[in-house]
Parts: C-alpha cells; sequence; structure tokens
C-alpha cells in the first residue's frame, strides 16, 4: 500500500480493489479495473494479519496476455486470526499476558489511533466485531504445548469477558426471546 | 497494550461490581463515538442515595476499570454527589489514564449520569441535565 503511493506520487495512477468478508480480492472487480495502460498488478498472496490467502492462479489468467505484471508479495505466515464476538481485543491481550501468552489484535481499542485494523475494515467486517479481533502468531520456538496451554487458557478468558459484556447480555435475551 | 496504572490493572484483573440488576430504579447505557464501545449501568436507589449499582462494559482495560472505579465511587452516593462524579475525577481515582484513554473515562460518568436521569425521569421528576460539568479528554 506503502509502495502504491509512492508511485501515486512519482506520477502513476494506482486502484485499490476491494475484497470481500474474507479478505479475497474481488476477482470482477480486479477485472473491472485494469485498464489498457495498467503495468503492475500487486498482490499481497497471504494477509499477515487475517491469514487469507489469494487465489493466484485466477488472478494470473486475468492478467495473462496483456503485457500486465503480476506482482505477488508472498508469505505464508503461522497465524490463527479469530474474531470472538462481543468482546474486545485489548481485554483479551491483557489477561492473555498475565498468564504469559502474547498475541495481538486489530481492534480500534488496542491502536493508538482508535481506529479498526484497515484489513478488517477492507474486509467490510461491521466495527464491533472488528473490535473482537484477536490474532495468534506461531514463532519459530512454539511448541505443540503452547499451542495446548493456549487452548486451555483462552476459554475462559472468553466466558470471564462475556459475562462482563453489555452486547453478550443482549444477544442472550435475544436468543432466549425466540427469535 | 497501553502501560496501565496499578489501580488501573487492579481494577481490570478483579471488577467491582459487574452484572445486571433485574428490577433497577434506572438504567443507563451510553456507546463511545471514539471507538464504538458501550458501557451500561443499573442502579438502585434508597431514600434518594445509590443503595446498588451495576455494570456492564463491552470496551478495553480502562473501559472496564473505569466502569469499576465509578461503581465504587458512587456506591452510597446521594444522586446529588454521584452527579458530580466527573471524568477527571475518575481518572485521577484511576492514578490517571493513558493519553488516549481519556475518553473511556467520560463513558463511566456519563453512562452514570444516564442512569439517574432515567430514574428521575421513571420518578416523574425533572431531569437535570450536566452540561456545566468540565468534559475531559
Ligand atoms: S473503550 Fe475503546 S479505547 Fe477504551
Amino acid at each position: 500500500m506503502h509502495s502504491a503511493k509512492t508511485m501515486e506520487k512519482r506520477g502513476f495512477a494506482a486502484t485499490s480493489v476491494p475484497v470481500d468478508g474474507y479478505g479475497l480480492v474481488e476477482l470482477d472487480e480486479l477485472a473491472k479495473s485494469i485498464r489498457e495502460d495498467t503495468i503492475v498488478v500487486s498482490i499481497m498472496h497471504a494477509n499477515g494479519e487475517v491469514g487469507t490467502i489469494q487465489n493466484i492462479k485466477e488472478i494470473a489468467k486475468l492478467l495473462k496476455g496483456r503485457g500486465i505484471v503480476g506482482h505477488p508479495d508472498n508469505r505464508l505466515p503461522g497465524n490463527a486470526s479469530f474474531c470472538i464476538e462481543f468482546i474486545e481485543g485489548e481485554g483479551m491481550l491483557m489477561l492473555l499476558s498475565s498468564r504469559g501468552i502474547a498475541a495481538s489484535s486489530g481492534s480500534a481499542c488496542t491502536s493508538k489511533a482508535l481506529k479498526a485494523s484497515h484489513v478488517l475494515t477492507a474486509m467490510r467486517i461491521p466495527p464491533e466485531i472488528a473490535q473482537s479481533s484477536l490474532l495468534f502468531t506461531l514463532g519459530r520456538d512454539n511448541t505443540e504445548e503452547d499451542i495446548e496451554y493456549v487452548l486451555e487458557t483462552l476459554p475462559p478468558i472468553v466466558d470471564r469477558l462475556r459475562q462482563m459484556s453489555p452486547l453478550y447480555a443482549k444477544f442472550l435475551k435475544k436468543q432466549s426471546g425466540g427469535r | 497494550m497501553p502501560v496501565y496504572s496499578d489501580k488501573v490493572m487492579g481494577h481490570f484483573m478483579n471488577p467491582r461490581n459487574v452484572g445486571e440488576i433485574e428490577d433497577a430504579d434506572g438504567i443507563g447505557e451510553e456507546g463511545n463515538p471514539v471507538c464504538g464501545d458501550m458501557m451500561t449501568f443499573y442502579i438502585k436507589v434508597n431514600d434518594s442515595r445509590l443503595s446498588d449499582i451495576k455494570f456492564k462494559t463491552f470496551g478495553c482495560g480502562a473501559a472496564i476499570a473505569v466502569s469499576s472505579i465509578v461503581s465504587e465511587m458512587a456506591r452510597g452516593k446521594t444522586l446529588e454527589e454521584a452527579r458530580k462524579i466527573t471524568p477527571a475525577l475518575v481518572a485521577e481515582e484511576l492514578q490517571g489514564l493513558p493519553k488516549n484513554k481519556h475518553h473511556c473515562s467520560n463513558l463511566g460518568a456519563q453512562a452514570l449520569n444516564k442512569a439517574i436521569d432515567d430514574y428521575l425521569s421513571k420518578q416523574g421528576k425533572p431531569v437535570k441535565t450536566r452540561r456545566r460539568e468540565k468534559r475531559n479528554g
């Protein structure tokens, strides 16, 4: 994204193509935005925040024979991204860290600027769901036990924060109301 | 993660008065225009004192600590006294808040005031708005 901005400053035109709710580039939109004079299509092959892997094959088909260079920015991280509804990311991070687990979140509250992550926003994730983003990244020293430990530790934390959440209370009421 | 005071951490790890009051005399819900979070206060009033107070919060660590301390500060107070709990006082009571977390303390004071307003209007009493109060953040 930054390189596109730099290119724009140098007089090139750049178009950003929207993604769907899973972060996949919308192929129709991509096809529509390719112009006669398009020279580069830059795609983040695997997204480092939510882990979406783009359909590079289909994208390459679109570009074939049009003299356009594909530029997949390729990186496949060992990450797992969740939105745990009705609770906010920072609270989860604080409780996880009190149990020795480091994670991250794309919630507005965890960002300095108090804005939800641009990745989640581009995926058109509603703001209250983006608030509940939680992201785990595996490092090379992580073991299977570490994952087990997270799986044991996380549910009670979710429970505890949900007990505090007015949104969860509303959700439960709505459910028991038979709707 | 922001660096919070010991007091904030204490209230976040161990929030007081979490919950709802089934037959509340007043309920105040306030949304946060900055990050989209939400706080709800439930109050019981006896002899124009806040005899019971509970809260639910969807928000950051600071927001949870704020609601917890507001509930402690307000419990047992008269309505008039409870109205005097300003965001600045809340932040002070929490040994300070990080700069970009001051709006979370507004949320607490406002939700409590709304609960008091709700109680008064249910009683058919005039609702005093608190525009004169100093805002923070
Ligand atoms: S509630 Fe969002 S930053 Fe505090």
